[in-house]
């Protein structure tokens, strides 16, 4: 066990031998064990052996991006899964594309669409997954998507609604760690070795599992199910969705601390509004939630922190606070600032460094006011006390600095992706140029990461997990 | 078979013996359980009481072990003696929460020993709780401050180490 470094250690370390070494550095948190990589060469490569990975901490690698490479049928996929408004905008986006460029001369914005994929970069290294490839086989830069597809039954399916489900996605990873570009094709093995399935989408993460869902076509029925997916070790599970009838958005729980079983918690537009499924008990079970009339609000997530689920709830200015069962523990009002009388609009919850962090901005409630006239701020709040409902204000940050304009689109036109598991920084996505930017809440620096193209779909935070799991049963 | 008082002795490396219930120190610790296990057939019929040799651990460290294991694994004397809980703070969710946080309120070097004796008796509580304890004494401090706790060289050349500090500057 262990022992590759054994006699680099014991050289440095006279004193603990590498196991317990281990055993203790597994036990700090994440910013101590970096600081630690500078003690000297024995502990930095202790810390870096992959054999060590499973055990000690790990942190924001970076982010997956789901990209679309075919963009055939444009606006053809905007409510049918349920997903956020990042991945309507985007369609939008798409549809203008191919619309500018499209009217009266079809087969040109084919041949647009090709190119886009291609210069999209490393499509080549992703993974991808073709829906049905069977009216494209006649269009020459996507040839190579048809080796994917093994659904010939959608050729009888040539009615409107297959048009809807054509959909062929990439996966790309951004590095946040400054490693070199790697493919990641390896990571979602499903995406090839599940037949039929479109319209694939992240809908979640938490601790290194993955939550997609996807539809697939099986001859003329049509079924929604999900993926809980390990990038890491590559395994994942397939859940079935329980009732297609709703709309819903599901959340993943995941919380290797405390078990090694994840949890999907679905929210629908349903009289029993939340539903949870346990990997343990296989099953999906209803939740009778007692915060009265409130909803969940869709889209504003669900937060997994301290092993509490946090729900902004919809109109309410609160916070309702479940545990993985779904029982509320209780309903917490959302943090103001005096003198502040604004509406709130949550934009994101999240856990950072141990504690719930909350980022709204204002609605005025007026349409025809100025943008100048808006508040132009996002407040970054923390759950300093979870007892006494402690909330503390960590940051304002105006939409000039973190966008460098303000238009009317900007007070809804951008999505806060994730916030840094470990560093005072919140990532962004501003929807009018697409460009993925962080702010440095410590030295108040934004900085262009990288832009994520046309074909954007949805992108999602990276915090590996090593460990396999016996709950997520196919392994490639 | 065994009466319920049969009690082992452990002689430590500097020579201590000390004595402890076969029963306590057996559910507490996996390497004297395996021991007593090698040793039960040849005293199977005696009354004479055993020896053993724990090699790796001084006096001063296999006393607070014994220390520790006697709360923690004897439920008898936990039972039977109120005054134990006297350690416990209302509203502590072990009730021998305080008594550990004092356990452990021990100088590096005695906590760096328990560690050692921790796992080479193969006691899991015990080495879970001085490993938290040592990381989080790592915690707060400085690069210099840990290399002092743990009696590290630092072997980086000038350059390697602004470099890495380079590389981990968002941990300082």
């Amino acid at each position: 066990m262990d022992c590759s470094n054994r006699s680099v250690a014991a050289a440095a370390s006279a004193s603990l031998p590498d196991d317990p070494l281990v055993e203790i550095l597994s036990r700090v948190p994440i910013k101590s064990l970096c600081r630690c990589k500078c003690v000297s060469k024995a502990w930095r490569d202790l810390i870096t052996d992959p054999l060590n990975h499973k055990k000690l901490p790990q942190t924001l690698e970076g982010f997956f991006l789901i990209v679309n490479s075919c963009v055939d049928d444009s606006n053809s996929d905007g409510g049918d899964i349920g997903s956020d408004g990042s991945s309507d905008d985007s369609d939008d986006g798409d549809g203008e594309d191919s619309g500018s460029g499209g009217s009266g001369k079809n087969s040109d914005s084919d041949n647009g669409d090709g190119e886009d994929s291609n210069s999209d970069g490393g499509c080549d290294d992703s993974h991808s997954a073709n829906g049905d490839g069977e009216d494209r086989s006649g269009d020459g830069g996507s040839d190579d998507s048809d080796s994917d597809d093994g659904d010939s039954e959608d050729s009888s399916r040539d009615g409107g609604d297959s048009n809807n489900f054509r959909r062929q996605v990439c996966v790309h990873f951004i590095d946040m760690l400054g490693r070199p570009p790697r493919p990641v094709d390896h990571c979602f093995p499903f995406l090839t070795e599940l037949p039929g399935i479109v319209n694939i989408c992240v809908l979640d993460d938490c601790n290194g599992l993955l939550l997609f869902d996807f539809f697939q076509v099986s001859g003329e029925s049509l079924s929604k199910s999900y993926i809980v997916s390990n990038p890491a070790t590559e395994q994942w599970v397939v859940v079935p969705d329980p009732d297609m009838k709703w709309l819903s958005l599901a959340y993943l729980v995941f919380d290797p601390v405390a078990s090694s079983h994840f949890h999907l918690v679905q929210i629908r537009a349903d009289k029993i509004p939340v539903h949870i499924y346990s990997s343990k008990s296989g099953v999906w079970s209803p939740v009778r939630s007692d915060w009265g009339e409130l909803r969940i609000a869709p889209g504003l997530g669900i937060a997994y922190a301290n092993g509490m689920l946090y729900a902004v709830l919809y109109e309410g200015n609160q916070i309702a606070v479940m545990d993985v069962e779904g029982n509320t523990r209780k309903v917490i009002p959302m943090p103001f600032q005096e003198g502040n009388e604004f509406r709130t609009c949550s934009d994101y919850v999240g856990q950072s460094q141990g504690r719930l962090h909350l980022i709204y901005h204002a609605d005025l409630g007026h349409d025809d006011i100025s943008p100048e006239q808006q508040n132009n701020e996002l407040f970054i709040w923390v759950l300093e006390d979870y007892d006494t409902e402690e909330w503390v204000l960590k940051d304002t940050v105006s939409f000039l600095k973190l966008f460098g304009k303000i238009t009317g689109q900007t007070i809804n036109g951008f999505e806060v992706v994730a916030i840094h598991p470990d560093h005072n920084l919140v990532f962004l996505i501003h929807h009018f140029n697409l460009e993925l930017i962080s702010y440095n809440m410590d030295s108040k620096e934004v900085c262009q990461l990288c832009t994520l193209g046309t074909g954007y779909r949805s992108i999602t935070p990276y915090v590996p997990y090593f460990k396999e799991l016996s709950t997520l049963e196919n392994k490639h | 078979m065994a009466s319920e008082k049969k009690v082992v002795f452990l002689r430590s490396s500097d020579g201590e013996a000390f004595e402890v219930s076969e029963e306590v120190i057996s559910a507490a610790s996996v390497t004297i359980k395996g021991m007593i296990d090698e040793e039960s057939p040849s005293r199977a019929d005696t009354a004479a009481t055993t020896t053993l040799a724990i090699p790796n651990v001084t006096a001063a460290t296999l006393s607070r072990v014994l220390h520790y294991v006697n709360k923690h694994f004897d439920a008898a004397a936990v039972v039977g003696r109120p005054d134990d809980y006297i350690f416990c703070a209302p509203g502590d969710e072990h009730p021998l929460a305080r008594f550990d946080d004092d356990f452990v309120d021990v100088d590096n070097d005695t906590l760096i020993d328990l560690v050692h004796a921790a796992e080479y008796l193969h006691i899991k509580k015990l080495f879970d709780l001085t490993c938290k304890a040592v990381a989080d004494k790592l915690k707060g401090r400085t690069i210099d401050q840990i290399r002092e706790t743990f009696g590290i060289v630092n072997d980086y050349t000038v350059e390697e180490e602004v470099e890495v500090y380079r590389e981990n500057s968002w941990a300082f």
